[in-house]
């Protein structure tokens, strides 16, 4: 069954012009991605054992989706024989009932959340506020977007679009808002220290806590939460109920493929060689321990993943999640992630919104956010082989011709005409004759039909007087034939 | 829970001091506290009081320092009720659920209700643990959650103390999770949570600035000695 | 027209080593890795869809294959026939008086750089013709081309070029003469941006800059008056 994403809110056009149009946006998007990618370089030149692992950790991913249903069967019955509670969901709806299921019966009333992507891909927060609660993200970067009232920015560092100031702005006005001191100053520290204050507030209130999970270990069915600030671990020790919803892609088999992925996210997303939090669960608090949550709900989200399956697609259900691609990608940098519409942005999000939420949902970004320069495949540390999807994109929307007719007839005229040397040597003398209407300084400023693209913001050289193989044939008869 | 082939733990070469020589290194490169205490369980408390005042930080001849921290049988021997106490911080005791807790001059009650123990936890300065194991590698220390070893007092006091045995360090990430695997044999599972922690806290959402402190520990400190 | 391609320098052998039959020498390197990369696959699928049986499918694929195996790009193959330099670093091949090599922007494309995993033939090609080659900040960067791409999008191509030509602004403020790449694409769009900007900043293939090496023209000024030129005749230049 296909999945389901949230509207991408404005037109490809529209969004691609106010990218273009912030400036501020696009040097925060290229320091931060320019400074991520530094770091894994580094991070694995200094570490060759990770990069051991890595190659291991891809043949267990991959090892893993060949047996998806079976993993995930196992991991429902370990997590269920510890007191925890497993329930599959095909997509958003499933989730929010699930979770206001739960939340009613527990008298539920307010809610932190730590990161996670598979519930912005449900917009799980706008199901839960739409009943009544009160949803808090406790992600630093989550809390900024949340405050801001935006989508995410970018898959690790969601609020990497923004500057200090835009930051402090936004503190001061729900420092306003709620009648507390605001932040000091906009130096990290002062406004980290905010923040703090007003999450902890929020954590020690809260009913309820929903987590993402970067792994799932069926062996002994384990929740595994990668994060750096802390907020995980809250999420999931503090409230009474913690339910974790997470994508069916994420299963590995064993403790011993776990090993080898348990670094990658951190050695591929910011060049740490482990996240200062790793947290195993493994259903809610046992008998005499007076912490922890005192129920445990893991929700497997299925919404368009199983249909990848079997699939040449099947790799990309390897992501872990680390933007690397994001911070290697000349388009990335150039347009921010807001602009691809979808909380996946970057190359894994060129692929993966339309494998999700169908080609239909999102058409631009196979050819639009993409120049095919070959940098995501390389860094992908799990090896999956975005440009060749990116391609396979490209290749079904020309078959389901969902180009527009202008672009469809030149491609085929072009095709046509130059499949054959009389063919291409008369639309090199038709080419050579119509260029003089469109030029100037003897640079082609202007072009007819596709290639008007390329002169809107471009010269062009024009035609030369005589192509190559007429230079050719007039030396060879002119030295008198010979060769 | 399968077991690696090589199921001993490797201690690499050089032996233990190497391995905690590269552990203090990754935890300190982390922005993470550490002191060595060579000379056993004096040394060790001796450190406690370094740690507690260079981390909890200095109010005045009057500072309060709140403790929270493990009672555990491993700690006993420290006698942390008293040697706290000394330093002029007021001791609270992880409440086991077991009906533990000691019961100590000058020891506030620790209240037994959920969210009593939350905001407890919350207000206390400094949280005292132990662990399970730790990684020299990666600079990574293991808290296991069971009724005695809670999981707040790494996480909501400002600042987290460990106490680590040499012996206690190993050289990678799979070397402790082989020593996980076999915990988990013996109790025919895993603990309902097990933390590896790597350093105090830390976020990079703002401008890729790095912030230390964000919703856990500001401070995270490890003494590595034998008591 | 991959298939006009293929038919054109199809000489019939379809077996016997490809080193037996002369190199195609391709002057793009995006050009030469869609050949040795896309190729194959390309006319195999290509044909299944039109209806051909698998043998002539597979038939197709070896015949693109084939091509492949001989297509060199260029920056390689001078490289591995280059005759021995002159002795020692002494720019000979620069103006009289002047014993310094003439440094040089150096631009490899996307395709070059990850496909071919061509990067450091056209550095050393440069360094032998006389010049003193250095790559551009951010050089792994993408600079907008991408074939429709930069058709499709005019504006995120347009700011992608301005992004590598910022990078260029550093290496022209170091005193670089000229940028030289191997990628006709790269060229007509950092080339393009930049006449759109009134700028003549002189960019160069590496074919035309060997060229100028050989007759000893590698200067400033021929650097300057190659570059505009429309010429294809390089008698004429």
């Amino acid at each position: 069954m296909p999945g389901e994403l949230p509207p991408a809110g404005a037109t490809w056009a529209e969004r691609r012009r106010r990218a273009l149009a912030d400036p501020a946006m696009r040097a925060a998007v290229a320091k931060s991605t320019r400074n991520l990618a530094a770091k894994k370089e580094a991070a694995f030149a200094a570490y060759p054992a990770g990069e051991a692992m890595r190659t291991r950790a891809v043949i267990a991913r991959r090892g893993s989706l060949a047996r998806v249903d079976a993993l995930l069967d196992e991991l429902t019955r370990q997590i269920e024989a510890r007191g925890g509670h497993v329930s599959r969901a095909a997509g958003p709806a499933d989730v929010g009932r699930y979770v206001l299921d739960v939340a009613r019966r527990r008298g539920v009333e307010r809610v932190v959340k730590s990161k996670s992507m598979a519930t912005e891909e449900i917009a799980l927060n706008e199901q839960l506020e739409a009943a009544g609660l009160h949803v808090r993200e406790t992600d630093l970067g989550e809390y900024i977007i949340q405050l801001a009232g935006e989508r995410p920015a970018h898959i690790l560092v969601p609020a990497s679009h923004k500057t200090r100031e835009q930051v402090r702005a936004l503190f001061d006005e729900e420092a306003a808002r709620c009648a507390v001191d605001p932040p000091t100053g906009d130096a990290t520290p002062e406004l980290t220290a905010f923040a703090r204050r007003q999450l902890r507030e929020d954590f020690l209130a809260a009913d309820m806590g929903i987590s993402g999970g970067n792994f799932l270990v069926a062996e002994t069915g384990t929740l595994v939460l990668i994060t750096n600030e802390g907020n995980g671990r809250m999420t999931t020790s503090l409230p009474r109920v913690h339910i974790a919803v997470v994508g069916i892609d994420k299963i590995v088999a064993t403790w011993i493929d776990l090993a080898d992925l348990l670094q990658q996210p951190a050695l591929s997303g910011t060049g740490q060689r482990l996240s200062t939090y790793t947290t195993f669960i493994t259903g809610p608090r046992r008998e005499g321990e007076l912490d922890g949550p005192e129920e445990f709900h893991l929700v497997l989200l299925d919404n368009g993943r199983h249909e990848l399956l079997g699939t040449e697609f099947e790799d990309v259900l390897s992501c872990i999640r680390c933007g690397a691609c994001l911070n290697v990608c000349p388009v990335f940098r150039t347009i921010g992630g807001q602009a691809y519409g979808s909380m996946y942005s970057g190359p894994i999000g060129v692929v993966l919104t339309p494998l999700l939420g169908g080609l239909d949902r999102a058409p631009e970004l196979p050819k639009s956010a993409c120049s095919l320069c070959y940098a995501c495949g390389d860094a992908c540390p799990m090896e999956i082989e975005l440009p060749r999807h990116i391609l396979a994109l490209r290749r079904t929307e020309v078959e389901r011709s969902m180009e527009p007719w202008t672009v469809r007839l030149t491609f085929e005229l072009w095709g046509r005409f130059w499949a054959n040397p009389a063919g291409f040597r008369f639309t090199g003398r038709m080419a050579r004759l119509g260029q003089r209407a469109y030029l100037r300084d003897g640079r082609l400023q202007g072009a007819p039909g596709l290639v008007g693209g390329w002169t809107a913001t471009r010269d062009a050289p024009p035609l030369a007087r005589e192509s190559f193989h007429e230079w050719w044939w007039r030396r060879r008869r002119a030295s008198g034939a010979g060769t | 829970m399968t077991r690696h082939a090589n199921a001993a733990p490797l201690q690499g070469t050089g032996g233990v001091d190497a391995l905690v020589a590269e552990f203090v290194e990754s935890w300190r490169g982390l922005e993470g506290d550490a002191w060595i205490a060579r000379g056993g369980r004096d040394d060790v408390c001796h450190a406690i009081g370094e740690a507690v005042r260079t981390m909890v930080g200095d109010g005045g001849p009057e500072t309060r320092r709140r403790v929270l921290a493990w009672a555990t049988a491993d700690l006993a021997s420290l006698e942390l009720p008293g040697l706290l106490a000394e330093l002029g911080c007021e001791y609270v005791p992880w409440p086991s659920g077991s009906g533990g807790g000691a019961e100590v001059a000058g020891a506030e009650a620790a209240a037994p209700t959920a969210a009593g123990l939350l905001n407890l936890a919350a207000a206390r300065d400094i949280g005292i643990t132990t662990c399970s194991w730790a990684v020299a590698e990666t600079g990574t220390i293991a808290l296991y959650a069971t009724p005695a070893t809670g999981r707040l007092p790494s996480l909501l006091p400002t600042a987290h103390l460990a106490l680590v045995r040499p012996s206690q360090v190993v050289k990678t990430v799979a070397d402790g999770l082989r020593l996980l695997a076999d915990h988990v044999a013996r109790q025919d599972g895993p603990p309902s949570a097990v933390n590896l922690v790597s350093g105090p806290s830390r976020s990079a959402d703002i401008e890729g600035d790095l912030a230390v402190g964000v919703h856990g520990p500001r401070r995270a400190g490890v003494i590595i000695g034998d008591w | 027209m991959a298939r006009q391609l293929v038919r054109a320098f199809d000489d019939g052998a379809t077996d016997g080593s490809p080193a037996e039959r002369p190199p195609v020498i391709a002057l793009s390197g995006s050009c030469a890795a869609m050949i040795k990369h896309e190729m194959p696959e390309l006319l195999e699928r290509d044909a299944l869809q039109r209806g051909r049986t698998p043998a002539t499918a597979t038939r197709w694929r070896r015949r693109a294959e084939a091509l492949a195996d001989r297509v060199v790009e260029l920056s390689e193959w001078l490289d591995s026939h280059a005759p021995p330099g002159p002795a020692g670093v002494e720019a000979t091949r620069t103006e009289p008086g002047v014993s310094a090599p003439l440094k040089v922007a150096s631009h490899t494309g996307c395709h070059m750089r990850r496909l071919l995993r061509v990067t450091e033939p056209p550095l050393r090609v440069l360094r032998r013709a006389g010049a003193e080659p250095t790559e551009l900040v951010d050089a792994e960067q993408c600079c907008g081309f991408g074939g429709s791409f930069g058709l499709l999008e005019p504006d995120i191509s347009a700011a992608m070029a301005d992004a590598k030509l910022a990078s260029l602004a550093t290496a022209r403020r170091d005193g670089v003469a000229c940028l030289v790449s191997s990628d006709l694409g790269c060229l007509m769009q950092l080339g393009g941006r930049l006449d759109r900007r009134g700028d003549e900043f002189p960019m160069l293939h590496l074919a035309e800059a060997v060229d100028l090496a050989d007759r000893h023209r590698l200067t400033p000024a021929d650097i300057g008056r190659a570059a505009r030129s429309q010429e294809a005749d390089p008698d004429a230049r």
